[in-house]
């Protein structure tokens, strides 16, 4: 296999990046935690670590990893029902009862799609209490119609207290339900009780995912029209001229709207459609640099020398220019994950079910009364777009043509 | 020196460009128009000269009709019944309160005038009797008395001689005819209207100014409920009715299921096909139910020219004819009515030939035959898109500004100030709508105080965002809680049998113990909602209380799913049958469904089968369930009033199967449950419906096609303490606390507690819990 070389100039260009300290750590920040969202099912899942039941060690975290083979069911640790284990429910059952088996848990015990039940029955028993004790309570007023006033009045007050006490008691138990380290909810629950932290963990795999992907199609794209049409000019340019100008002016928020009420939903049609009105900016990019490299002399020493229009593009150009390019990559980024965002919050984005931060910051500025939504996902948010403009300042400034240039 | 001058420059053109730009939106949003009515009493003589918006044709009063009122009619007027309002009630004061979308148009039909805000001016328009809310008994609202016809299809009404409009003219029988005619026009652009009052009200017959038949097509059970019809003003509509239009390729309309002619573009729908359809139906199920074929058109036809308008009388009188003789079927015997029904269909044999021999020709479609229609002026709906027209109820709009709000005022002079049943209600003088798009927004301006009351069914403002209040502790306002037992929409699950999966029973019956509703209502409904167990909830006597929902049960779901075959399990944990995932789409319209679905399909996985959650916006979605294109949809039907009960051939009758454009979403047909839903729809009797609307549900119920989900049985409230409700408000009927308009704005409470909020006085925390209507679980 042959080794990447580095010319000089990229070298010394790494060397500034990594200078530049709050850049440079961002990136590692960044990196660690796009890979720590990839492996998110170690730390945030319903399925346990590893089980040891009666002996045998389990790992039903590997069953989690689509393809690998079924799950383990509720009968294979001994209990009566055939779907899936709940593994939360086993854990307090055998702390409780101090048997042998004991299974490991991951860091948060839920799902990112499942909600956290709430004991209804429990809830209404307590009610039912609280009833009964109004009615006793009730029973023991004096009840001489000379003091119907008062009656009327102590009646009041004790049926208040009674609905006072039933509505804290609703209150605090209903989702969504603030942050509370003695259920794991780090960051409390949502509308339908879902961790927020699942949510916010898988909501930016998804985004960074996205925006990745989105990325690489806009530059792919971008790369070869704008390279073809600076380098072929003409009637290519032209006609790429054309057809960018064209594309630039549909209203590409009323395509998205329009393309999801009709064909639902889905992150294919999603990506496309970004990607259908996304290339144009990289593209003009490229193609100025590109009518510039080919008019300097060593094309033309390359032409001379009877290098192919190919040759001179793949070792010439695209070399010399994509430095240009590279310093917009942390920046279409974030531009990719806002835009995901705010499409999901306007409920044109992802299809429902799939985490999301937009959803999220559509619940929250919905429930204003339970600020944790609303603070974990604007957090989360200022936190990630804070960190990739770092970097990319970082690029910016690393790959500055003033600092190193082979050219005077 | 310069650069400053620059800086101030820019400045100038900013501050001129905002200033215009704010005066722009300030001249779009600042029509505020007037629709105050000058109010003049005047007599009928006077009414039928009046001269409106600048039309100078006086219009002219309607013919009397050549029926006689039949003798000996007994003639109700509810003089029996008590009034209900509270008489302590206080005149005065304003009601704020708030609409979510601002009205398309003031027109209460025809294009775009279906909206929220319609209720607002449709609970304005006084119908011919109302129902006692306590006694649910007919007292007299426009009419003082009422009889039923001996043909069962007519009730007689006499108009109140006091009724006015608001305008002060007069209420006669024109105004009702002028409805029926108005509604009926294919250029309102309205076919739910039209085809309603085409194919449920056959005529509308004036004998004298104030004395009306409203006669329907066939006997039916409640008969005075579906003719105690709103009128519309004749003397304001009047000029706007044509009587005659021209319609290119009038034959057209005559059309057969199978034969059909080109219908013009510009009216694809007209009442006459709709009729010889209907018409053309009866006749067939008539011959099924006597278990004989229809003779097949054997004969040429002569090619002579047939008058359309002739035909569709002897169409008409034939289909009278037709529902006598099942009215009499069961009385006469059976050879009888055989001999009979040959007859009529001898004579259902010639009308098809003779439609189909005025099939026009080429040049015949293309030329313009006029024949009497009614229909409305072109351009009606424009024209009265922001023109409100004059009401017999207490309020009219009397001011509104585009995009921001409405201002309705009660009218001082309203005839029924006085009435028995209309005393001490709609105590309001005037009604504030502003527009607040957001729920969440307009919580904060009835925290303000800016709105009176607000809605707090939804569990998560009564069990978080209003459960404590400051307000609410410190007893500035208070909370109320009322039970109902009423007629609930129907939230269901329909699957569609003509899915392969779904064609399997036992498939539907795993879904359905696989569906954890309970969770749902635990979860996402903290609890409030009841689990529905039919798919006819509140109809009291009509609902079928034997039947269960079935419950959550992963076992007996697994027991059914591989019954069916579906027993192995893929990777995934759902289950794998001949290499098909059981993988099924969920449809659903409505965002606040959406936490709804999510529990149910993580609890669905527990089972091994995936929902696939799809949404669009609900017109789409109609669509989907139009074109029967879905697998599995959560929708809702809408609830009918109590009395009337519920209704199931639209929605479960073969004849909607399979065909688009029907509301069958089911796919579902059955020779039996057709039997019963036809006997049920063509049942006089009472009793007799009770039994067979419960035998349906549990039929349904068994056919496992149409899961019932929640129901909520409440409402609940927070209002200001000024606002004053008696118990009174609590009746049977009250869906709403302010059902009936009974309650009032106390300005003395209002002022002390505006001055209690200054001083930081308190009163007493108050929360009331209306149970004496709480449906049993």
């Amino acid at each position: 296999m042959k080794r990447i070389k580095f010319s000089p100039i990229t070298k010394m260009r790494f060397a500034r990046f990594k200078s530049i300290k709050r850049g440079y750590y961002s990136f590692w920040i960044l990196l660690v935690l796009t890979l720590l969202s990839f492996v998110g099912e170690v730390f945030i899942n319903n399925k346990a670590l590893i089980v040891k039941y009666e002996g045998k060690v389990y790992f039903p975290i590997l069953r989690s990893i689509p393809g690998i083979s079924k799950q383990y069911k509720g009968k294979d640790f001994g209990e009566d029902y055939t779907y899936e284990a709940k593994y939360r429910e086993l854990q307090d059952k055998w702390k409780a009862s101090d048997s042998d088996n004991w299974l490991l848990m991951p860091l948060i015990p839920y799902s990112a799609g499942e909600s956290d039940p709430i004991d209804m029955k429990a809830l209404r028993v307590q009610e039912a209490k609280l009833a009964n004790q109004l009615v006793q309570d009730l029973a023991k007023l004096s009840r001489d119609p000379a003091d119907a006033v008062l009656l009327a009045e102590k009646t009041n007050e004790l049926q208040s207290a009674k609905e006072k006490e039933v509505s804290r008691l609703f209150k605090e138990a209903f989702h969504p339900l603030p942050p509370n380290a003695a259920t794991k909810h780090f960051l409390g629950t949502d509308k339908i009780g879902r961790d927020i932290f699942a949510r916010l963990i898988f909501g930016y795999r998804i985004a960074i995912i996205f925006s990745l992907v989105l990325m690489l199609f806009n530059y792919g794209i971008g790369v070869t029209v704008g390279c073809s049409m600076g380098y072929f000019g003409k009637w290519i340019d032209l006609l790429g001229q054309r057809l960018i100008e064209i594309l630039s002016r549909v209203p590409f928020i009323y395509v998205i709207m329009i393309a999801s009420t009709i064909y639902g939903r889905s992150f294919g049609l999603l990506l496309g459609l970004m990607v259908l009105f996304g290339w144009m900016g990289s593209t003009w990019q490229m193609r100025t640099a590109t009518y510039r490299e080919k008019a300097r002399d060593y094309i033309m020493a390359a032409r001379s020398l009877g290098a192919s229009d190919a040759r001179i593009i793949f070792v010439h150009i695209i070399p010399s220019t994509i430095s240009l390019l590279v310093t917009f990559i942390p920046f279409a980024i974030s531009g990719a994950i806002i835009s995901l965002t705010s499409l999901d919050f306007l409920g044109f984005g992802l299809p429902p079910g799939i985490p999301s931060w937009g959803e999220l910051m559509k619940m929250g500025t919905e429930n204003m009364d339970s600020p944790w939504i609303v603070s974990s996902v604007v957090g989360a948010m200022v936190l990630i777009l804070f960190l990739v403009n770092l970097v990319g300042e970082a690029i910016r400034e690393a790959f500055d043509p003033k600092k190193f240039t082979t050219f005077e | 020196m310069t650069k400053w001058l620059t800086y101030l420059s820019v400045l100038l053109v900013l501050i001129v460009i905002t200033v215009i730009s704010i005066s722009g939106t300030k001249a779009g949003f600042l029509i505020v128009e007037n629709c105050e009515y000058e109010y003049r009493p005047c007599s009928i003589e006077e009414k039928f000269t009046l001269l409106f918006h600048g039309h100078k044709e006086p219009i002219k009063p309607f013919p009397v009709t050549d029926e006689i009122l039949p003798e000996g009619l007994e003639w109700k007027n509810g003089a029996d019944q008590q009034p209900f309002a509270d008489p302590s009630a206080k005149r005065g004061g304003t009601w704020n309160t708030f609409i979510i979308t601002f009205p398309q148009t003031l027109r209460q039909r025809g294009m775009n005038a279906n909206s929220g805000f319609r209720l607002y001016l449709d609970l304005n328009d006084q119908d011919l009797l109302d129902i006692h809310p306590v006694t649910d008994a007919f007292i007299p609202a426009l009419a003082r008395e009422w009889a039923i016809g001996p043909d069962k299809r007519t009730v007689y009404y006499r108009i109140d001689p006091d009724a006015q409009w608001s305008d002060g003219v007069p209420v006669t029988a024109d105004d009702w005819i002028c409805m029926l005619k108005l509604f009926r026009s294919p250029g309102i652009v309205d076919p739910y209207t039209s085809n309603y009052f085409t194919e449920y009200v056959e005529d509308i017959l004036k004998f004298d100014d104030h004395t009306i038949g409203v006669r329907v097509p066939k006997r039916q059970p409640n008969i005075v409920l579906s003719t105690m019809m709103a009128p519309v003003p004749y003397h304001f509509y009047g000029n706007f009715l044509q009587k005659e239009t021209s319609v290119r390729g009038t034959t057209a309309y005559y059309t057969f299921k199978n034969n059909k002619l080109p219908i013009p573009e510009d009216l694809n729908y007209y009442p006459i096909q709709d009729k010889q359809e209907s018409l053309e139906a009866f006749v067939v199920s008539l011959a099924s139910k006597l278990q004989t074929k229809l003779p097949e058109p054997e004969a040429e036809s002569d090619g002579a020219p047939v008058d359309p308008v002739a035909l569709l009388k002897e169409v008409t009188d034939t289909l009278t004819a037709a529902i006598q003789l099942t009215d009499t079927l069961a009385e006469t015997d059976h050879a009888e009515a055989l001999r009979q029904l040959e007859g009529i269909m001898a004579k259902f044999v010639h009308f098809q030939l003779q439609l189909a021999a005025i099939a026009p020709t080429p040049e015949q479609a293309k030329a313009s035959h006029t024949i009497t229609i009614d229909d409305v002026a072109p351009g009606w709906n424009k024209t009265f898109n922001w023109r409100a027209k004059p009401n017999t109820g207490p309020y009219q709009i009397s001011k509104f500004m585009h995009g921001k709000w409405v201002l309705f005022k009660r009218n001082a002079n309203w005839w029924a100030n006085d009435h028995k049943f209309y005393k001490y209600r709609y105590n309001t003088d005037y009604r504030h709508i502003r527009l607040i798009s957001k729920p969440e927004i307009a919580f904060e301006y009835f925290k303000q105080g800016a709105l009176d009351s607000f809605g707090l069914t939804l569990a998560e403002y009564w069990h978080k965002k209003a459960a404590d209040i400051s307000q609410y502790e410190n007893g500035y306002v208070q909370k109320r809680w009322l039970w109902s037992d009423l007629p609930r929409p129907s939230w269901q699950i329909s699957m569609n049998l003509e899915t392969e999966v779904l064609k399997d029973k036992n498939v539907r019956l795993g879904i359905a113990h696989a569906l954890n509703i309970q969770k749902m209502i635990d979860l996402a409904m903290l609890g409030d909602a009841r689990q529905a167990n039919t798919i006819s909830t509140g109809y009291r006597e009509y609902t079928n209380t034997d039947l269960r929902a079935r419950a959550f049960d992963i076992e007996k779901a697994t027991g059914y799913l591989e019954k069916a075959g579906w027993s192995r399990m893929g990777a995934d944990g759902i289950r794998i049958k001949d290499g098909q995932r059981l993988s099924i789409k969920f449809l659903y319209s409505s965002p606040e469904q959406k936490g709804n679905i999510m529990i149910l399909k993580e609890e669905a996985a527990k089972a091994g089968i995936e929902f696939k959650p799809e949404t669009y916006d609900s017109n789409t979605v109609f669509k989907f369930l139009q074109d029967k294109k879905h697998e599995m949809v959560w929708h809702g039907w809408g609830q009918r009033h109590h009395l009337t009960g519920p209704t199931y051939y639209g929605s479960y009758h073969s004849d909607n199967a399979k065909i688009p454009n029907t509301n069958n979403f089911c796919n579902f047909g059955d020779d039996e449950v057709d039997r019963l839903i036809e006997t049920y729809r063509n049942s006089n009797d009472v009793e007799e419906r009770k039994k067979l609307a419960k035998e349906l549900q549990a039929r349904i119920h068994e056919a496992c096609i149409a899961i019932p989900t929640y129901y909520i049985p409440f409402s609940r409230s927070i209002a200001w303490r000024w606002v004053r409700i008696p118990d009174a408000a609590e009746t049977p009927s009250s869906e709403l606390i302010f059902d009936f308009s009974l309650y009032w704005i106390d300005e003395e409470v209002k002022q002390e507690t505006l001055n209690a909020m200054k001083e930081g006085k308190t009163f007493p925390r108050t929360i009331r819990v209306y149970e004496k209507n709480k449906p049993a679980e």
